[in-house]
């Protein structure tokens, strides 16, 4: 009798992954296990290597410390500042495209965590490239004449700088228009270059810079300025990559409130220290923190997509009397936006009166200023009319007034600066340019006050839009009232 | 079941979703549908390309919100509600794509963590799910390097990785071969027997009456048809035809048909004819066959007659153009009439109540 046919193996069951704990987030390991095989990271990190090893070698042999060290600053910070945040780029639109961001929306990640998750693995990439560096900072101190503390710190702050243009690419990569995403990578290159060339100059070569005031760069400076920078870095990423967040969430969700009182919470602070801080370089810093929270919160907030989902405002409504009137100012949408605006301008204006704004043209300045923001948040109202997101939007609308300022800055500085002058008016941000270049006082003052016209005029049909959605928002409330 | 998924409420219905409406700037995507599936159930969505089965699916599944009316999916209403809906649902699109850099085993890891599995749990859970759907001899290949089939496969592992009690397909065998097909069909096969309740979508309608208890079918927007495929293979009427061969002489059958109650001859044929019965019932076609049996009738082959769903599909949308093209007034949109083929599943509620205008103004320029 012959013997039974063997039967077929099962297959072996897969093994276990155990590459990362779990106490990482989902994100964090999924972009880790991609990012650290794609080509972008495993090039940048083996060419600089080599050219590390390559410059080590030629400095010992040349002896030319300065160029070398040039040459190693230049590298590092190219690598962590410029090529890292491209993987950044596509982070959000390449989940969009490949039509895997529902599927990730169906799980327990919200979209922060998923912005979230995206920076922060770009961000333990670029950490992962500035600690292989560090072996070449040590033989650069044995080669003589290298400050390691100095060293460490510049790769800090490069890391720092490079983690937040990762999160501007991250949060950004979420608009659908390619020019835009470029636009603003330009733009924050641009930044960042000027942020490397301080930071080298601050750092190694050990400039005396003058740091808002304080003198010069001591230790105790430096340890203070570092903590201001960051929180005010932590801050400024959390933000970018809530507004990243906020354009890749389901419509009826609410990123708003969150963002808006975490800023208001840190410029009340500021607003504090403004108020009672005795020493005056102390509170012109309070005031300089209090207008750069002002100022990333009222891009979110003039930009957000309005909803009038029940379900956005029971929160608002459980919380009675107050919690209704707090909706106008903490609900999605551009419009609660500009209400929330009016109070981050009030503080704004009110600590700069307090110590800089002295003279009627200081006030005509600080009007223009404040007026500014609300210029592209109109423009793109009347001419996107049928776009819901209108981040993308803004910002063009802002690159296109920019440009415009710009020409006719150069057009007042070749011709007729007068005729020049009185188109300037017509929106704040030119009447604000032009007037800053205009050497007649006078001059000055009526451009000045043009602008602060246009901008009222602005203004005006801004609160007009506005005042559309707010009837539908007390509509929606009274919805989830009854349905409460 | 997953860690801390939501308790249903079992006397609600898996699905039920009322006036629902979805409008894309003036173009209304979602008119007014309205249907309820109850728990274990599997319905077929039919309906042409545009007709609004994947917007319908997208805002069960909580990634579109409803212009107006209301979705529930075991309870839960899908705007307010939409983390407890996520955690009952299994959401299969008809377009997905996948990875770069990161095998099956990585990405359905990825997803078991993204769900809330830790530990052992996760590795389990992946175990079984690529298990049932035959992913484990791939585990180690790249995903974006799979066949359409395996990459569906994947799809519906990864939909079924916290044991969603209700599953929405969208088209999940589009673009599969033959083979990959019957591979799918099975799997949903299992599934609807583990008591799943399933809404899926496809174009090919003969499958979908092999697999569905009732069939939804859905035209610019709106509800045209919900009942059960076996009653609209007869044709939705009240009456069955059969075709019948006897042995000998095919004139037997006709003077049976004179003296059988419920019967009469519709024609005759070389081996025998057709017999109509005034009845759909089962029992009733069952005592027909028993009666020609007992009489000493020698018969050689008896069926019903059924009609392709595909045919009865057609059929519906031409009646319902006839209906359009008869009510419409010059220069007005004929509102949607109610459903042209009052089928009933079984246990199906059919609420489309319509109330609107017969007709409404046409739009203004």
């Amino acid at each position: 009798m012959s013997s039974p046919p063997p039967l077929p193996s099962l297959p072996a069951p897969p093994p276990p992954l155990a590459d990362f704990g779990d106490w990482l987030s989902p994100m964090i390991v999924k972009e880790l296990r991609q990012g650290l095989r794609t080509w972008v990271f495993v090039g940048a990190f083996i060419a600089l290597q080599a050219i590390l090893v390559m410059t080590l070698l030629i400095s010992s042999s040349a002896g030319n410390a300065e160029a070398s060290n040039m040459l190693f600053w230049m590298l590092i910070a190219g690598i962590l500042v410029f090529v890292v945040p491209l993987r950044g780029f596509n982070a959000l639109a390449g989940e969009m495209k490949s039509e895997t961001l529902d599927l990730l929306m169906l799980t327990r990640l919200g979209a922060f965590r998923i912005a979230l998750g995206k920076w922060i693995a770009l961000a333990a990439q670029s950490g992962l490239i500035a600690i292989s560096v560090l072996p070449y900072v040590v033989l650069r101190y044995f080669g003589g004449g290298v400050d390691v503390l100095a060293e460490l710190r510049a790769l800090v702050l490069l890391w720092m700088l490079s983690a937040a243009v990762t999160a501007i690419a991250v949060a950004f990569s979420a608009l659908p228009s390619i020019i835009i995403r470029t636009l603003v990578l330009l733009a924050t290159w641009f930044w960042a270059m000027m942020a490397c060339g301080f930071v080298v100059a601050a750092t190694i070569e050990e400039q005396n810079i003058d740091m808002f005031g304080f003198g010069g760069a001591t230790t105790h400076d430096w340890w203070f300025f570092l903590t201001l920078l960051t929180a005010l870095w932590a801050y400024g990423c959390y933000f970018v990559l809530d507004i990243g967040a906020s354009a890749i969430a389901p419509p009826a969700s609410n990123h708003a409130t969150r963002k808006r009182l975490i800023s208001l919470a840190l410029m009340l602070t500021a607003f504090g220290f403004v108020l009672f801080w005795p020493d005056p370089q102390g509170r012109d810093l309070a005031t300089g923190c209090l207008c750069a929270v002002a100022a990333v919160c009222a891009f979110d907030c003039l930009t957000e997509t309005p909803t009038v989902s029940p379900s956005v405002y029971a929160p608002f409504v459980r919380r009675g009397w107050l919690g209704r009137r707090a909706a106008y100012f903490l609900a999605p949408g551009w419009p609660t936006g500009v209400a929330f605006y009016f109070v981050m301008a009030a503080m704004v204006a009110a600590a700069l009166f307090r110590d800089t704004v002295h003279t009627a043209y200081d006030g005509l300045v600080l009007a223009n200023a404040l007026l500014s923001p609300l210029t592209p948040l109109a423009l793109a109202l009347l001419c996107f009319r049928h776009t819901n997101r209108l981040l993308g939007p803004y910002l063009a609308c802002a690159i296109v007034l920019a440009i415009s300022s710009a020409l006719l800055l150069f057009m007042m500085n070749v011709g007729n600066a007068d005729n020049v002058a009185f188109v300037g008016v017509l929106t704040p941000p030119s009447a604000l340019t032009l007037a800053l270049d205009l050497s007649d006082n006078t001059s000055e003052k009526q451009v000045l006050a043009g602008g602060v016209i246009s901008g009222s005029c602005i203004l005006l049909f801004l609160l007009i839009k506005a005042a559309t959605h707010f009837k539908a928002l007390h509509r929606v409330m009274r919805q989830a009232a009854t349905a409460l | 079941m997953s860690p801390a998924a939501p308790m249903i409420d079992r006397s609600q219905p898996a699905i039920h979703v009322e006036n629902l409406a979805r409008v894309f700037g003036s173009f209304p995507a979602v008119n007014g549908v309205s249907f309820s599936v109850p728990h274990g159930h599997v319905v077929g969505f039919v309906g042409a390309n545009g007709a609004g089965k994947t917007t319908t699916m997208r805002i069960l599944a909580t990634l579109d919100y409803p212009t107006s009316g209301t979705a529930r999916l075991g309870g839960f209403n899908v705007v307010d509600h939409p983390r407890e809906v996520r955690r009952l649902l299994g959401w299969m699109p008809d377009s997905f794509g996948t990875y770069e850099h990161m095998t099956v085993l990585e990405y359905m890891d990825f997803y078991a963590r993204a769900l809330g599995y830790r530990g052992n749990e996760r590795l389990q859970r992946t175990r079984e799910v690529m298990d049932f759907t035959d992913l484990s001899p791939l585990a180690g290949r790249l995903v974006n390097k799979m066949s359409k089939g395996q990459t569906q496969r994947l799809c519906l592992g990864r939909a079924l990785l916290h044991d969603p009690q209700i599953l929405i397909m969208d088209e999940p065998a589009a673009g599969l071969d033959p083979r990959a097909r019957i591979e799918l069909k099975n799997l949903i096969r299992i599934l609807a027997e583990e008591g799943k309740t399933i809404l899926i979508s496809s174009h090919i309608l003969t499958e979908l009456g092999e697999m569905c208890d009732s069939l939804l079918f859905i035209d610019r927007g709106r509800i045209v048809h919900h009942g059960a495929a076996a009653a609209l293979k007869r044709g939705g009427t009240a009456e069955t035809l059969v075709t019948v061969q006897v042995g000998g002489d095919p004139a037997q059958l006709a003077h049976w048909a004179l003296t059988a109650p419920h019967v009469t001859l519709a024609d005759e044929s070389k081996h025998g004819g057709r017999l109509r019965i005034d009845s759909a019932s089962d029992e009733v076609v069952a005592g027909v066959l028993r009666r020609l049996v007992l009489d000493g009738i020698p018969v050689l082959d008896f069926h019903r007659e059924e009609i392709k769903l595909e045919d009865a599909f057609i059929d519906i949308l031409a009646r319902l153009d006839r209906s359009h093209s008869l009510s419409a007034p010059e220069g007005g949109v004929p509102a949607q009439p109610p459903p042209l083929l009052p089928v009933r599943g079984d246990a199906l509620v059919i609420p489309e109540v319509d109330e609107t205008p017969r007709f409404v103004p046409p739009p203004q320029a």
